[in-house]
């Protein structure tokens, strides 16, 4: 097998492509960024098919860390306060998506209190001014539109 | 035909996940596949930053022994932490270190943050 890197996914309407043909000049940073891409595109998406409505989570998560400050002991007290069950059921498509709603806002809560988990798009950037990439689209914690 | 794929291939590493998607086709199923990608192009996203995985992941478990749940992150000494991390790395990788630091301890103390398995 040639050396590249493929991510097609065609799922009803969703559409995501992300391609690397990998030769000698190629760059290391090259192949990270695009394996960061697909990893975005997932996390875009992934709750979705898992019955999870992730804009109503993240102006929850907006919400409840509204004031808290950067680091573990608030990332400690948002995640191991007591989760709105409610208000998780009605981001859910049926009950058996709740633990992944759970999921969804523990990753909404670090991510509004600007505790990273993974490679994300500013951090490469900066590392790699050579090879910019630009920010994922998405609604990434913004208030969702009313039609 | 809807279809989820991934092949990767670089320098030995080697990835490759298909799921032909029909109306027969789960939305676990779905979620299973891409869960399964996620980490792996996630995983090797950070082994490619150039950072020492091991020794931090390493550090993640010895700073999580013997903790459990989210409320253990309040034990955790942020600039003790944050030091070690600037030994274990260069400064330009020092957001790479730190992301995996918190995702390895995460996962260790038992804090859920992606769909799937």
């Amino acid at each position: 097998m040639e050396d590249e890197v493929i991510f097609a996914a065609k799922k009803g309407g969703w559409i995501a492509i992300k391609k690397l043909a990998v030769d000698d000049k190629t760059a290391l940073p090259e192949v990270a960024g695009v394996l960061m891409g697909i990893r975005q595109a997932i996390d875009r998406k992934i709750f979705f098919f898992a019955g999870v409505d992730t804009f109503v989570l993240d102006e929850l998560a907006v919400g409840m860390a509204k004031g808290k400050k950067k680091g573990y002991a608030s990332a400690a007290e948002l995640l191991s306060a007591p989760k709105p069950r409610e208000q998780l059921l009605a981001a859910c498509k049926s009950p058996d998506a709740l633990p992944q709603a759970e999921a969804y806002l523990n990753r909404a809560l670090l991510e509004a209190i600007g505790l990273r988990t993974e490679v994300e798009t500013d951090d490469f950037n900066s590392a790699y001014p050579g090879y910019k990439i630009s920010k994922p689209r998405g609604n990434f914690g913004k208030k969702k539109k009313k039609a | 035909m809807d279809e989820i794929k991934f092949i990767a291939g670089y320098k030995g590493w080697r990835a490759e996940k298909k799921l032909p998607i029909s109306e027969a086709t789960s939305d676990a199923e779905v979620v299973g596949a891409l869960s399964e990608i996620r980490k792996q192009a996630g995983d090797k996203a950070f082994q490619l930053t150039g950072i020492d995985v091991a020794a931090i992941k390493s550090f993640a478990a010895s700073e999580a022994s013997g903790k459990s749940g989210a409320q253990a992150l309040s034990q955790i000494n942020q600039p003790k932490v944050r030091a070690r991390l600037r030994e274990l790395c260069a400064a330009e990788q020092f957001h790479f270190a730190e992301a995996l630091f918190n995702n390895e301890l995460l996962r260790l103390l038992g804090v859920k943050l992606t769909a799937g398995a």
